[in-house]
């Protein structure tokens, strides 16, 4: 709808460009072309007067991008006529949405008089907000223009206001990590809250059952959902297992391998063949354990007599523990890389071998290091969402057979939020409680993992 | 003295123990290079296994056929009008061009299978063929889509092996019956043919014997009705296996649909061969060969895989061989997957839309990310003051570099989609999202690039009297820009292949069209490779290998880049 947005922007471009030839020109000619008595560099008169020139209208612009459609839902909500008012909540909205559709080009589920007329008060509410806010940043840039331009001099100090416009800039950039992490946390936190609201959070904690079927009318049968997560995070569980018991070993000897024993020359050919196992996108090792893994642990299991399915929380884990080998053994070999080289030569000193001295002195040493590579690898696998969707399936099984299929958090988080979704009905929003439960858990793990090898390190440092 | 006995018994000791400890020492060491080798071969096993599956996409069979387009079947008054051009009955056209080629079928259902080794879909893009050049009309076309993806798997040997044998000695037409052809042949000819079909049945008899003992080693566990049933199973078993290993041993050979298919080729027809004794061959014509004089040229084509337990009947595979062997069909490079976006065939879908997707998403990420980042490393690295809130932001963004992908997506889904009603499906929320998830990444990058630049730069900026900003803008940001784009190139490519966060704003929608804006509807090559990944038919399987190549090769270029830009530019102080 906002179709003037872009030429707006464009043409604030322009005259961005003409305010700061403009600014510039303005300060040269103060100076009677001596531009070494200006307080700034003539440039910064012309940054100064583009910046006042565009930058209140532009922020007025894209606050209304963002928010104008907000606002127009707003004025319509007070424009409804008596009869609709009257009406159910969501039959306000299918209305309201109904005529929003009609009016910019949408499809309609239904049409009536009433309908078109909100539609009509819809389409010229929307062109007269455009309108206004188009003349008020046309008011904006031209009296912003004028004021500046009437404060450069001489010794007007340029420089110090741009230099604090940058300064600003530069702390909304840096605030915008932090703006996500809060908006993280609270949209996981609205979300959840209405998932509580219908469905007992003690439920969702401890149920063993989950089938997020619900009914979509109240008078139907046999389709309340049950929601106990239970099932989930024992199937995450499973498959961190089995990716750690791969992962883990592998990655701990590679770091010892690499750190103690191995030559320059072979360490630097080495690591980044281990760096690329994490560079490969993870929907690769789906592919990996859904085609070559999982049919081969099929034969296998098959071979001596199980039964197996391709999909597995085996095939999974396996793949997992693969590609969070690199994450292992990079993070141990800094670790094991820290300890300090005193210790080792005293070892060395009593005899011992370097088996011993890696397994008795450096090991030990680096221990809490160690777990902490480990712990940020576990959070690692409990996020992963390719391979499990592709390899692990769907089924909630609670089960410990490793050779059967399970689900996990991430697995029902893409299920649920991927093909056709029920606004608000719990089945939707159930999605964000196990969003929030994953982002809990592993944002303690991270936490946990960072502050032990921060303390690690300081140790020895 | 005691003291030297003490010390000679500790050395004895210790001498005793050293074999013992140097031992350990030596499998301590092959752990260690046992675990290596496992991440290498798993690292060579996974680029294996998706190259060796990925291959054989990169080309294709296509048709090559003579079509005639029928003035009077397109446009009878000679209009030269599109929409009468657009309404001609192209379908029958090609199907037309089908049947000249193999001009024997009559029967409905042969025909219907026939016309199946061409896809519905490629109507169109013959119609816009004739659309764009009316000029054509009238004329003798190559007919040059792609054949049916069964086909095209067939012939590339992907569902059965297919061995030829080249005949020996005279062919000779004892019974030309036009359902049934009775041959001579010489009988050291056929022995091959012979030998085969028994082993294959012998194979099949062991394969019941060995499911029949199972069942029975099974038995001893389970009890009273149970093992009524399964005793009577295992009975059905075995009397199976008997009646095909009895059936392996006749002189002649009758062949059903559970025996490896035995086509055979001569005077430009194929027949199927069903039953077999030395020295005669009865055949059923498949492909009528065009005369009955007796022949030394012939051959026989052997397909192991049982009709029954296959794709594509013998009659399919004759007609593909036929194609072949009169030069209708072609093995070429698969343009298609290059210049096509995704279809519901697989012989028509391509990866160009949802690398023009990716492409879109990448910049959107790219317009997003770079300069937040590079202006937030900034303010972390050169502005702000050690205090509280530094602390908090700075802790914020390394565990923001661990949150899981996907709680992202739920990000996306919750503010983008459902709070700013941006458009769903689309690159630019797909980027946003993922800009998000690479701010981290680049912050932490630029931040260590920042860092590295010396103190004494900064100092002799300020020295000749610029300011903090000046000095960190022109002089500090321009040495640290190798590292940070190096930083930022790694980021990016991560980015490429992030697939989770990407379904949860619904770029996993079916889109049969190459995108055009940021807000168009469109798919990114993880995900591509993903929805590919889940469909059930076999054809599927190798372009998605190929469009995972494609990925990979991009992800690798750029990361060489970021290699390349690093060892060039960067300085050391």
């Amino acid at each position: 709808m906002i179709t003037l947005l872009p030429f707006a922007m464009l043409a604030l471009t322009g005259f961005m460009l003409l305010a700061w030839f403009q600014g510039r020109g303005k300060a040269v000619s103060c100076a009677d072309g001596h531009t070494s008595i200006l307080h700034s560099l003539p440039g910064y008169s012309g940054a100064y007067l583009a910046i006042w020139s565009v930058l209140p209208a532009f922020l007025l612009l894209a606050a209304y991008g963002l928010f104008g459609d907000l606002l127009l839902g707003l004025q319509m909500q007070q424009k409804l006529p008596p009869d609709i008012l009257a009406l159910a909540p969501e039959k306000i909205e299918l209305f309201l949405r109904n005529a929003h559709a009609l009016a910019f080009g949408g499809t309609a589920s239904e049409t009536s008089p009433a309908l078109t007329a909100m539609a009509q008060t819809y389409a010229s509410h929307a062109r007269y907000n455009q309108i206004a806010v188009m003349g008020l940043a046309l008011v904006l840039s031209v009296g912003g223009f004028f004021f500046a331009r009437r404060r450069i001099s001489k010794t007007f100090r340029a420089r110090n206001h741009v230099e604090a416009v940058i300064f600003a800039l530069l702390v909304v950039c840096s605030a915008i990590a932090v703006l996500t992490t809060l908006g993280i946390v609270l949209s996981l936190l609205t979300e959840s809250l209405r998932f509580f609201s219908q469905i007992n959070a003690l439920d969702f904690i401890f149920g063993l059952k989950w089938s997020p079927q619900t009914a979509l009318r109240a008078d139907q049968v046999g389709q309340s959902g049950s929601f106990g997560a239970v099932p989930l995070f024992a199937g995450t569980f499973l498959i961190t297992l089995i990716a750690m018991i791969v992962a883990a070993p592998v990655g701990l000897f590679s770091a010892i391998y690499l750190s103690e024993y191995a030559k320059p020359s072979t360490r630097r050919t080495v690591k980044p063949i281990l760096e690329i196992l994490a560079g490969v996108p993870t929907v690769v090792y789906g592919f990996f354990a859904l085609l070559t893994v999982g049919p081969f642990i099929r034969q296998a299991a098959e071979a001596v007599g199980l039964g197996a399915q391709t999909q597995s929380a085996l095939s999974a884990g396996l793949v997992m523990g693969i590609m969070i080998i690199p994450f292992v053994s990079s993070l141990s070999d800094d670790v094991i890389n820290a300890v300090p080289q005193a210790l080792r030569d005293g070892s060395y000193a009593m005899g011992a071998t370097q088996a011993e001295t890696v397994r008795n002195v450096v090991f030990p040493a680096a221990l809490p290091g160690i777990m902490g590579a480990l712990l940020l690898a576990v959070s690692r696998a409990i996020g992963e969402t390719m391979i499990v969707v592709m390899a692990a399936g769907q089924s909630a099984n609670l089960t410990a057979n490793p050779l059967e299929p399970v689900t996990t958090v991430t697995v029902q988080i893409v299920t649920l939020l991927t093909g056709d979704q029920e606004f608000d009905s719990a089945k939707t929003l159930s999605a964000f409680a196990l969003g929030l439960a994953l982002f809990v858990i592993t944002l303690g793990l991270n936490i946990i993992s960072l502050r032990v090898v921060r303390k690690y390190r300081e140790r020895y440092d | 003295m005691t003291e030297s006995a003490a010390r000679s018994s500790t050395k004895a000791l210790i001498a005793a123990s050293l074999p013992r400890r140097y031992r350990a020492e030596q499998r301590f060491r092959l752990y260690g290079r046992a675990a290596i080798l496992l991440a290498i071969s798993a690292l060579g096993l996974l680029l294996f296994s998706v190259g060796a599956q990925g291959f054989s996409a990169f080309s294709i069979f296509r048709f090559d056929l003579p079509l005639h387009l029928d003035t009077k079947r397109i446009d009878p008054n000679n209009t030269g009008d599109p929409k009468v051009i657009a309404k001609a009955p192209y379908r029958a056209l090609i199907q037309q061009a089908l049947s000249d080629a193999f001009p024997d079928v009559r029967s409905r259902r042969d025909k219907r299978a026939l016309f199946g080794l061409s896809t519905g879909l490629n109507v169109v893009e013959l119609r816009k063929r004739v659309i764009k050049n009316p000029a054509l009309i009238g004329t003798d076309i190559r007919f040059t889509a792609p054949i049916s993806d069964d086909i095209d798997l067939y012939l590339k040997g992907k569902i059965t092996p297919r061995r030829f044998i080249t005949g020996k000695g005279d062919l000779v037409i004892q019974q030309p019956n036009p359902k049934i052809i009775t041959l001579a042949a010489a009988p050291e000819s056929l022995d091959f043919l012979i030998a085969h079909i028994r082993q294959s049945r012998l194979q099949q008899a062991a394969k019941l014997e060995v499911q029949a003992q199972k069942l029975r080693d099974g038995l001893k566990a389970s009890n009273g009705q149970v093992a009524a049933a399964q005793k009577q199973k295992i009975e059905q078993l075995e009397h199976k296996a008997k009646t095909i290993r009895n059936a392996a041993k006749g002189q002649t050979l009758g062949l059903n649909k559970n025996d490896p298919s035995i086509l055979l080729g001569f005077h430009g027809g194929i027949a199927k061969a069903i039953r077999v004794s030395a020295g005669t061959i009865s055949v059923k014509p498949l492909v009528r060969p065009t005369s009955l004089e007796t022949t030394q040229n012939w051959q026989a084509l052997i397909l192991d895989l049982p009709e029954r337990a296959r794709r594509i009947t013998d009659q399919q595979a004759a007609w593909a061989e036929m194609l072949v062997d009169h030069g209708y069909a072609k093995r070429r490079f698969n343009s298609i997957f290059f210049t096509h976006a995704d279809s519901r065939e697989p012989e028509l879908a391509g990866i160009a839309g949802a690398m023009v997707g990716s492409i879109l998403t990448l910049l959107a990420t790219m317009l997003a990310a770079v300069p937040i980042g590079i202006l937030a490393a900034i303010y972390l690295e050169e502005f702000a003051k050690k205090n509280r809130l530094t602390d908090f932001i700075e802790v914020n963004i390394n565990n923001l570099a661990a949150v899981p992908s996907i709680i992202f997506g739920l990000l996306g889904l919750a503010v983008f989609l459902n709070t700013f009603h941006m458009p769903r499906s689309a690159p630019l929320v797909g980027g946003l999202v993922l800009a998000l998830m690479t701010l981290p990444v680049i912050i932490i990058a630029s931040r260590a690039a920042i860092k590295a630049v010396p103190p004494s730069i900064r100092e002799a900026a300020l020295g000749i009297g610029a300011s903090k900003t000046q000095t960190v803008f022109d002089h500090v940001l321009p040495l640290a820009a190798p590292g940070i784009l190096t930083g930022t190139i790694i980021g990016l490519a991560r980015a490429l292949g992030e697939t989770a966060p990407l379904l949860m704003i619904g770029m996993v929608a079916f889109i049969a069209d190459i995108p055009k804006s940021l807000t168009s509807p469109s798919t990114a090559m993880p995900v591509q490779i993903y929805l590919w990944a889940s469909s059930a038919e076999r054809s599927w399987e190798a372009r998605t290998a190929a469009a995972i190549i494609i990925l990979l090769l991009l992800m690798i270029v750029l990361n060489l880049t970021a290699v390349f830009l690093r060892h060039k530019l960067e300085r050391r102080w």
